[in-house]
């Protein structure tokens, strides 16, 4: 389904269909060189048009897709030590015979980042400026999205929510990828969110925030970064709480236990 | 027991000392089976289930009523879904009252650390008001067996994941002790997990490491060496989603069979059955998910209400 919301300086475009077939799959999987996760919303994109400069901001899965690390990740299934042991000791106890098909337990054909941890900021040809690191930390730091302002419940003219992956890690935790945005009258506010879960490893959430002020023309985004281990997030699950799964797969409850690791804002005039 | 079977229908609810005794009659059956059955054809096979049971109703009027049609399911019938409890006891029902017309093998998901967080445990928690009901299905799982051949020899070796390194007969898996809970590693954990791949230049490699450090992936030599060893002909499996329902891979040595359309209510995918006849013909029967389901649907189709999200 296709939406779109037109009023204002920029053009808003939503679209939502099913999960890719397997021939698109196996398209994507050979130009990317990694499996897909178990659903790409391939048609599924969310994208902001400035209207007078056609300069434009989009989220897309193919592109966030795109930008998955090849080589060796940097996390790994927590019983992996275990598991190599045992396939080691079985080798040797029972060697593979000439002829018979050979296994490694130490080499991964084409490694990737199995959990989808992507740092995807959008596509975009907004000409951004980075401010320092050191200054984007800063409460003082005058260019940062008005957090103040999007308290307020001003009316909200258009809202959608799309997802762009999500792969359950094969049954060993979940990774999304969604976009959500809001128009106010006089301004938009959207968040891109990245939320993983390892089991019994780690989480990650990976934020992209854009504010748009529509009467000064300034695009500001805001990427964060925020990390930590499974025992450290399932310890702060409250005592009487009984929905333990709900819990551990809600992006909007973990977001708040996880500390923030890193902050990059830029910004953009038109 | 039919009884049972017809409440299930109705979306009634079942007491504990019902699910107690439909567990304990299930496990005087399973203890008895061989980790490979021997199921005669024709016969449907069936890919995972997770706990959508009104799709299970809709497999059952695609493949042919139960007991009229023989089934095998290839594991996964919990977590996920929002009627976990519901399709277990079914299925588990089915099985208790036709024994030879339907039969169940372990995957994945019938596992205590598995189902504890996936769904079933937060499911059996909110229904029953307790763990035990969680407790006592866990105990079946345990006896589910691991694999099946399908008509004998040039047969079809059915299992939940796929092949293992440390198997190369089925003999071998015949003597796996599988009375306990899916270990983290050795080859009853292969079975239960591993996963075929022929895409993303997965060229030239017998078996490769997975990129999540722990497990196998499995290419095409090891599917042709355990045909000629066992005599067999394809390998049925299911684990893994697949869009149309189905998916052949490596010249037709191996299918992945998937029967939870629209899974998780969100993934708008077919769903399909595998139903192989007394000549090891293929017939896949394809079907859509129930109104029943799509009703759960969410996000697809319709404008989301509006969030003040920061």
């Amino acid at each position: 389904m296709q939406r779109s919301f037109r009023e204002g300086p920029w053009n808003i475009e939503t679209e939502k269909g099913p999960i890719l077939g397997n021939e698109d799959v196996g398209k994507y999987e050979d130009k990317l060189g990694i499996p897909m996760p178990e659903m790409v919303f391939g048609s599924n994109f969310l994208r902001l048009t400035h209207k007078d400069s056609g300069k434009f901001i989009c989220f897309n899965a193919f592109d966030a897709l795109s930008t998955v690390k090849l080589g060796e990740p940097d996390l790994k299934l927590a019983h992996t030590d275990v598991w190599k042991a045992s396939k080691k000791k079985f080798k040797s106890e029972v060697p593979v015979e000439p002829g018979q098909t050979d296994y490694d337990v130490d080499h991964v054909h084409n490694p990737y980042d199995w959990t989808y941890s992507i740092e995807y900021q959008g596509t975009t040809d907004l000409n951004f400026n980075k401010i320092p690191e050191s200054e984007a930390m800063k409460d003082s730091n005058e260019i940062q999205i008005p957090y103040t302002k999007l308290q307020r419940k001003e009316p909200i003219m258009f809202f959608d929510d799309v997802m762009l992956y999500e792969d359950e890690l094969g049954d060993f935790g979940i990774c999304t990828y969604s976009v959500k945005i809001r128009v106010m009258q006089d301004s938009l506010f959207l968040l891109a969110r990245m939320f993983m879960r390892a089991d019994n490893v780690a989480f990650r959430i990976r934020d992209t925030r854009v504010f748009v002020d529509f009467k000064l023309g300034r695009v500001i985004r805001e990427y964060t970064e925020k990390q930590g281990s499974y025992a450290f997030v399932k310890d702060k699950i409250p005592l009487w709480e009984h929905d333990f799964s709900k819990m551990m797969r809600d992006p909007q409850w973990v977001d708040t236990i996880l500390p923030l690791e890193k902050i990059e804002i830029d910004y953009a005039d038109i | 027991m039919d009884s049972v079977i017809e409440r299930l229908h109705q979306g009634e609810h079942i007491p504990e000392r019902v699910v107690a005794q439909i567990c304990s009659l299930a496990e005087e059956l399973l203890v008895e089976e061989s980790n490979i059955q021997l199921i005669p054809t024709p016969v449907t096979v069936c890919g995972d289930i997770h706990g959508q049971l009104h799709d299970l109703f809709t497999l059952f009027e695609t493949g042919g009523a139960c007991p009229d049609e023989r089934y095998l399911f290839l594991g996964d019938f919990v977590d996920r879904g929002f009627f976990s409890v519901e399709t277990f006891l079914l299925l588990l029902s089915l099985k208790v009252r036709y024994p030879d017309r339907v039969y169940l093998i372990r995957g994945n998901h019938e596992s205590r650390q598995i189902s504890a967080s996936y769904g079933f445990y937060d499911e059996c928690l909110r229904k029953y008001g307790n763990a035990s009901v969680w407790r006592m299905c866990c105990e079946v799982f345990d006896h589910l067996s691991l694999g099946a051949l399908i008509g004998g020899p040039g047969g079809v070796f059915c299992v939940h994941g796929g092949l293992s390194p440390e198997i190369r007969t089925m003999d071998e898996i015949r003597k796996i002790d599988r009375k306990q809970e899916v270990p983290h590693e050795g080859p009853m954990c292969d079975l239960l997990w591993s996963d075929p791949e022929d895409g993303y230049a997965f060229d030239s490699v017998d078996w490769s490491l997975s990129s999540r450090g722990a497990g196998f992936i499995f290419g095409e030599a090891p599917v042709k060496e355990f045909h000629q060893r066992n005599n067999t002909t394809l390998i049925a499996r299911a684990h893994q989603l697949v869009v149309q329902g189905y998916h052949e891979m490596f010249d037709g040595q191996l299918v992945t069979v998937w029967s939870a359309p629209n899974y998780c209510y969100r993934c708008g995918n077919d769903a399909a059955v595998l139903t192989i006849d007394d000549d090891m013909n293929r017939e896949y029967k394809v079907f859509e998910a129930s109104d029943h389901t799509k009703m759960h649907a969410t996000g697809q189709g319709r404008a989301p209400l509006p969030q003040y999200f920061l």
